[in-house]
Formats: C-alpha cells, structure tokens, sequence
C-alpha cells in the first residue's frame, strides 16, 4: 500500500468515524425529542404500565443503534470506498450540521423544541421534581424558600458537563447548594447515587428542587426513592367515646355539642382534644370543685381551650341548665360542658339538648305507692300512682302515663320503642318491681345503652360467642339467635343492629335471614359488608347517639372487629 | 424475483406461528390477580400466569391484552410503594391470587441478602379477603397458590382462606434447593437452623428442607433423599387435564389436606430412604400429600406451590411454541411447561367455554 493509498485510508476511517459519532449524537437527540418522548407519552396516554412501556422503549433505544451503525457502514462501503467525495462530504457536512443543532437545543433548553418535551414540575412537600432549570427558575426557587438542588446530569456525558457546570455557577449566584449526584439515564449502575440520595433525604428537613436533562426518566427513579424512603401519609380518623373514667359522655354529632363529666388527664388529650373540641363550659363550682377549677384553667390553657365557667347550684333547676344550654347553642366551636361526676345535670342537659324538655327532682322522688325509677331524665317508671302523685309527676315534667300492666313481655319493648320515639317524658306504671325493672332496662338502652358505664354487658354469653362492651351503647357480639332476638336483643333495649356480613364466612342466604329476624323484632337493621371500606359506613352511623348499638358478625371475627374498633 | 420469493416465503414461515397467534380468537375474560410480592420490575410472582394468558390470548372485556405492569393488585415495583387493595368487579370470570408473602425492606435491595428485615407491605387482612370472596360469584373461579395465606397472614385470617379454597394447612412448608452451598439459601434459614441444632450449617449437595410455622426446621439432604419433589397427576387429574405432565418441582410449596367436597388433581411425592422417611415421621411430614385441589361446586383451586413464579420471558405470542419448550425444558422450567403451563391453559379454556355458553 502506497503512502497515498494509506493516508486515505486513514482520512476515510477519520470521516466515518466523524459522520458516526455525529450522527450518533446529533440524531439522537432529535430522535429523543421527536420519536421518543412522543411515544413514551403515547404509550402513557393508552394506559400502558411503565413496565410494558420500558419494555417497548428499549427496541426503539436498539432500533436507532443499530439504525445509526447500518446507515454510517453504508457511508463507508457505498459513499467512502467507493471515493464519492463529493457525496461524502454532503453526507458528513449533514450530520455535523445534525450535531451542531441537536447541540444548540440541547445546550438552550428555554427552546420551544426542548420545552415541549420536558416532564412537568411535580411539587412535593419537601421535594419537587422536574426538568433542568434555567437562571430564573432558580432565582425562584430561591425565593419560594428552596434550600438546594439535586442535580443527576452526569458530568461524564461530554453533552451534559457543561450544563451542570452553568447550572453550578448560576446556583452558587443566587445562594442554592447544588447536590451532584450523577445518575445515567438508561444504563448503568446508579446504585452510588440512590445511596447518597436515601442520605440526604433522612439527614435533613430541607427542601430540594430535583432534576435530570428532561425531568422524566432519571428523577423518576429518585421520586421512588423519596416515596420509599419517606413512607405514606396516614389517614387520621376518630370515634367519639362515651365512657369517660368518671361517668358518661354524651354527643350530639350534628349539634357540635358533647357533655359529661371532668375528664382525666389523658381523656383531656384522647377524649376531648382530639375530637376537634375548641371550647369547654365548666359547672364547676367554688368550695367542694375548688380543686378541679384551678387544674381546669391551667389544662385549658396549655391545650389551647377556651375556657367559661358557669357554676351551677345544687340541687340544679331546669331553668340553670337551659341557661347553659342556651349559651351553648350560641357557640360556633365544637363545645364540651361538663361538672365533676354528678351525672344527673349531664342528663338534664342531654333532655334539653335532644327532646328540649327534661324531668327534674331529686333521685329519691317519692310516691304514696313507693319510690319510681328514674331512666336518666326522659322516663320514669314506678307502682301505680295516686291523682296526688300524678299531679306531683307532672309537676317534674311527666307529659305521658302509660299502663303497662297489661303488656306482655313480648310486646314491651315495641311499647317503649314508641314512646321513645314520640319524645314524650313518660311514666310507666309497671305491674310489679320485675316489670317495672323490664322497662327501665329496655327504655335505658334504647335511651342511652347504658347508665352504668355498661358493666352489665361484659362478657354477656350467647349461643354462638360471648358480647365485647365497647362502650356505654356499643357492644360487639355474635350472631343472635331467633330467640336471642327476644331475650337479649329486646330485652336489654338493644336500638339497632349493625350487621357487619363477612363474604368469606357467610352467604346471602345469611344476610335475608337476619334481615327477616330483625323485622320481626321490630329492631332497626343496618348491615355493612365487612370489605375495604366498611369503617367509612360504620363510622357515620356510630357518630349518631341512637341508644345501644349492637354490631352483629360471625363469632370468629368478634376479636378482628374489636381490634379495629380499638384503633379508633 | 425468485430469490426474492424464497426469501418471502422463509420469513414467513419463521413468522407463521406469530401470525396464527395474531388470528387466533381472543378470548376476553375478567380476571383479578393479587400479587403481593413484587419487589422487582421482573414481577416474577405473576409473570407465570400472565404468560399464559397471553399464549391463550385472553384479553380484558375492552379488549386488550392484560399488562404484566398494570393488570394486578399489590406492590408497584416502580414506585416502591404498596399498590392498592382489592378492588371488588362484579362477577368476575378469574380471581386468582398468585402471593401475599409481601415485600419486606431487604427485597428491594439490589442485591437482597436474605435477612429478615421490616414488612413494607404483605399479608392478606379480612378486609380484603372479604372483598374477593364477596366478587367471587358462583360463575367465578378462584385460585390460590402458596403463599396465599401463611406468613404474613394473621392465623385467624389464613384458617378462613383455607375454609374457602378448601384446604387445611398444618403449617409445613418446603422447598427443593439443588446446593445447600449456594448463596440462594436463605440466611433466616441457616441462622435458625443453627440456633435450633447448635451446630454449622454443613450440607453440601441438594437436598428438601421443610420449615414450620413454629420455626423447626427438618433438613434431608442427599443421604437421606434423592432431593426431588414429584409432582404427579392423579387420575381424576388426567381424566379432566390429559395434558399435563409428571415434573420435579423445585420450588417453595406447602404440605396441605384437602377438606371435605374437594378433589385430588394432583400430589407431591419424595424419594427417601429408609432414614429419611424415619426422620420425616417423627416430624409427622407425609411423604406424599396433594399438590392441587379442585372444589368442583365451589369452583376453587388450591396450588400447593409456587406455580405461577416464573422468572423467564417466553415466546409465548408464537403459537405452539409452548410444545417446544416443554421439551427442551430443564429445572423449574420442566414444571412449568410441563405441569402448570397445560393445567391453566385447560383451566382457561373451560372458563371460556362456560362463559360462551
């Protein structure tokens, strides 16, 4: 080989390799921006998952590999070989004319072509994801109070060195620290970079604007590091209680109001605080309460409460309490009234609140017959009274006198379900002390659940599992029997049931039958299917006070649904 | 001109099996998978079934085929984030819930070591069950496969699981391992091997190690068995499934009694010797128990392994490509092909054909 002929040869291998890595690059980049993106975006668009699209992409990447070596070996043995300078020169000219432009976009990345290319900026708490930012969104980052960048342009890519070097520059101008934590956009091992990544993210509070060349293929892998690292956020919900350590609490959802007595130290955060309660009425009273007044102030204070005192006398009138109720109602915040422990001015005020009447009188109200029972402050229930008596009853506020001597015990509770439901403040005359403790059983749960904090429901057994008592009026148990429906459910004034039906346990066939057994008892059915979402229908229904509430399900589920309940 | 036509006509012979796939009748069925377990973008706890759904070409009522990425409830590999629960679809033709082993902190490690670490996410609650069994309608068939409802799974949960796809489990797992020496042995399983015998982990060889939920570990190793589960189909298995194959199968499975109603498809069984089946009776482990089991009337499956774990891609958009791997197939491959490949492609097609009707 002459030195002529080898000298060519070297220029030809000098001017393919030119046209190669030209090509290469130049046409990369417009095949990113043009082929690529687009499709991706496509893909996106159809509902493909990332996975089938990564899978699909990669034959587009080999695609124009494989496109850009096949064209640039027909250069060589078609144009080059061949010594078609004049062919070669255009065909080499046009691709550095490729180059230069695809440079240019590249290098200006406020250009339109770049631009609709680009991911969009995904805000963050503490991080923000997008594409490279030019000198004015860094001034404004700056300003929106961004303590520094995470740059994943790779140095080592001779295309993104000098953009990292302008964006160091330009941070460092307007007071941002730039983190350079090189990643490579399609291969590679980025395993480094993730690891200084999960550091940054736990060692500080600070908030980062994070951005590769596009904002689309590099910060994704580090939006899932964040999402990894950082955790979900959780739903926060809550349940009021109505068992308080010193007696009953008492709510009305749509009223805004709850009452009941001094709650202890951490039923000021659990019970009361956490419920949303921004206002609290102390009863109080100076001389035996002194105590409690002085330590009321001072949580109030510390838990940002507002505090009003309005003392009531003892033994409390109906006017005292509607004069606390009226005030009450003048309040926008969540309100909490509340005495010490005496639970009969929180009965009062419950009358007043939901029926705008109460029965009053001491606890030991005496007939000529004997002493009645009172059923909180809406019923009473006693011997058959003289006209005397009935005067004196009425006089405490009785509206209704109902005989229940002829009443069998199958029909009782269907006779007090409606005096409940009229609101009527009722004297039962009961045929004997075991009626008369029949009814004031029955009108207790459906008034109230229970008044005794619900001892009497502990650990109650039934045929297919034993009651869970969660608080005064919600109990947990197992299936009722046919005849359970009488002598438990009615019985003890169960309101309502809450069927929570479990599809891996029980049948259609199941949910007919229970709703068939309750209509029958004349006992209000709800039943939830025990899935997903079933806190979000049992929750709304829980919030309203409807007397005792009995959530049904199958046995071996009572300590799953105890479980949850707890958590609330 | 003529070579031109040899030419044609060879590349279309190469692709014929693609294109009679292309012309073959979709069969669009409504099918839920759960998979807990992808920590990896390979999602290779479902990459099983999805294969032959797409070798049977079932597609979504809309018409597509289902996405590997996309078609399933549980963790997204992408995100590393647990995807979202069950969600109920009224009467669908294919429930099937390929793991619920879950994702735990190690697992999404490059290379994960083997060590416990924190559950991200796995299991499956009440909640969620009481989902899939209130979708599953009598036209719905269900399948489960191991690790449907042991660890992480509550007791109380998982005995309702097994009530439902007809199955008592007594809390035996095993596995195959071709060498105990191999960094695939998991490091909980040395540690607590060690820690319940006082001595090194010595095995060489391959070898069965069975794993109790009480956490006693039973190791035979090529002394006391030739190393191989059987997978063999029982009669009634061939009477209804005449294409499936006897296979080793090498992977995690479960040692579970069918309840009452269901039937044998087929077993697993061992190759002992005489010290090895002492052993495994003092450890009350049968040497021959169900591997799958149908419920005719509740239409339930029970895999008692790992089936649908298939870590391969597959051709399986080229027709009667399937028949070629089975013969060429080796290790966990020679089940799959062989075994569980034939068996859901049939299953596939009797739920197809139902839903015709």
């Amino acid at each position: 080989m002459g030195t002529q002929t080898k000298d060519r040869y070297f220029l030809k291998l000098l001017i393919w390799f030119i046209f190669l890595s030209t090509l290469g690059v130049g046409g990369g980049i417009f095949f990113l921006l043009f082929a690529v993106v687009p499709i991706e975006q496509h893909f996106t668009d159809l509902g493909w998952s990332q996975f089938k699209i990564d899978s699909v992409m990669k034959y587009f990447v080999i695609g124009w590999v494989v496109f850009g070596m096949s064209v640039s070996f027909l250069y060589f043995f078609f144009v080059l070989k061949k010594n078609h300078w004049k062919s070669a020169g255009i065909g080499v000219g046009f691709t550095i004319l490729l180059f230069t432009g695809g440079l240019y976009y590249f290098l200006n990345t406020g250009t339109g072509l770049v631009q609709s290319s680009q991911g969009e900026v995904v805000e963050g708490e503490r991080f923000t994801f997008g594409p490279y930012p030019e000198e004015d969104l860094l001034k404004k980052l700056h300003e929106e109070g961004y303590d520094g960048i995470i740059t994943l342009l790779n140095p080592a890519l001779p295309i993104e060195k000098p953009l990292l070097d302008k964006e160091t520059k330009s941070a460092e101008e307007v007071g941002l620290t730039v983190h350079s934590l090189p990643m490579l956009p399609w291969v590679g091992d980025n395993s480094g970079s993730i690891e200084k990544i999960k550091k940054l993210i736990s060692q500080d509070n600070k908030r980062y604007y994070v951005h590769c060349y596009l904002g689309r293929h590099r910060v994704d892998v580090v939006k899932q590091v964040v999402n990894e690292e950082l955790g979900e956020t959780i739903d926060v919900r809550f349940l009021q209680p109505t068992t308080l350590e010193r007696g009953s609490l008492f709510h009305f959802a749509d009223k805004n109001i709850l009452m009941g007595p001094y709650p202890t130290d951490e039923e000021w955060f659990t019970r009361i605080k956490r419920g949303g309660t921004e206002h609290i009425i102390s009863l109080l009273k100076e001389g035996s309460d002194s105590k409690w007044i002085e330590k009321e102030q001072q949580t109030t204070t510390d838990s940002e409460l507002t505090l009003t005192q309005i003392p009531l006398q003892s033994p409390v009138s109906s006017a005292e309490i509607r004069k606390v109720v009226d005030y009450a109602r003048t309040l926008d915040q969540r309100v909490y009234i509340h005495n010490f422990n005496d639970p009969v001015p929180i009965l009062m005020l419950q009358a007043l609140i939901s029926w705008d009447k109460t029965l009053e009188g001491p606890d030991d109200f005496s007939l000529s017959c004997g002493n009645p029972l009172w059923i909180g402050r809406k019923m009473m229930t006693g011997c058959t009274p003289s006209e005397q008596d009935r005067k004196l009853l009425s006089s405490a506020g009785v509206e209704k006198f109902v005989d229940a001597s002829e009443i069998d015990s199958a029909n009782l509770y269907t006779s007090v379900k409606h005096a409940v439901e009229s609101k009527k403040l009722t004297y039962w005359i009961g045929k004997d002390a075991l009626q008369q403790q029949q009814i004031a059983r029955i009108a207790e749960g459906l008034l109230y659940g229970s008044l005794t904090r619900g001892v009497e429901f502990v650990d109650n057994k039934l045929k297919t599992g034993i009651t869970t008592k969660h608080e005064r009026n919600l109990l947990v148990g197992p299936m009722l029997t046919p005849a359970e429906y009488e002598t438990f459910a009615q019985k003890n004034g169960i309101a309502r049931i809450v069927y929570l039906h479990a599809a891996s346990l029980q049948t259609n066939e199941d949910s007919f039958f229970v709703k068939e057994t309750s209509e029958k008892a004349g006992i209000p059915l709800s039943q939830i299917d025990l899935e997903g979402d079933y806190a979000d229908q049992l929750l709304p229904l829980l919030e309203n006070e409807q007397g005792m509430t009995y959530i049904m399900t199958d046995a071996s589920l009572i300590p799953q649904v105890n479980a949850y309940l707890k958590k609330y | 001109m003529k070579r031109l036509l040899i030419v044609v006509l060879v590349i279309t012979i190469a692709f014929l099996p693609r294109l009679i796939w292309s012309l073959k009748e979709s069969k669009p069925l409504t099918i839920q998978v759960v998979d807990k377990t992808a920590p990896k973008k390979d999602y290779r706890e479902h990459n099983g079934l999805f294969q032959v759904l797409d070798y049977e070409k079932v597609v979504t009522p809309s018409g597509r085929l289902y996405d590997l990425g996309k078609d399933y409830f549980g963790f997204d590999p992408y995100d590393k984030v647990p995807g979202a629960k069950y969600q109920s679809k009224t009467d669908p033709d294919l429930i099937y819930i390929t793991d619920t082993y879950g994702v735990f902190d190690d697992d999404l490690e490059e290379k994960p070591t083997g060590k416990k670490s924190e559950l991200i996410d796995g299991g499956m609650d009440l909640l969620e069950w009481n989902t899939i069994m209130s979708s599953k309608s009598e036209h719905t068939t269900l399948i489960a496969e191991f690790n449907s409802f042991a660890s992480p799974t509550e007791e109380s949960v998982s005995d309702i699981m097994q009530k439902n796809v007809g199955v008592r489990w007594d809390g035996w797992i095993g596995r195959h391992f071709p060498d105990f020496e191999n960094d695939e042995i998991p490091q909980w399983l040395i540690q607590g091997y060690e820690e319940q015998n006082g001595k090194p982990w010595t095995f060489t060889g391959d070898g069965l190690v069975f794993v109790h939920t009480s956490g006693e570990i039973i190791v035979l190793d090529d002394v006391l068995s030739d190393g191989q589960v059987k997978f063999t189909p029982t009669e009634i298995g061939l009477d209804q499934f005449p294409s499936i194959s006897s296979a080793p199968y090498l992977y995690w499975f479960d040692i579970v009694e069918p309840l009452e109603g269901t039937e044998i498809l087929a077993r697993y069984s061992f190759e002992l010797t005489e010290k090895g089946e002492l052993v495994m009776i003092d450890a009350g482990i049968p040497t021959n128990f169900p591997a799958v089991i149908h419920h005719k009337q509740n239409k339930t499956y029970y895999f008692a392994g790992d089936y649908a774990d298939f870590e391969k891609r597959a051709f399986t958009k080229w027709q009667g490509f399937p028949m070629m791997y089975k013969y060429f197939a080796t290790d966990h491959s020679e089940f799959y092909w062989k075994s569980y490949f034939p068996l859901l492609s049939k299953i596939i097609s009797d739920i197809h054909e139902e839903r015709k009707r």
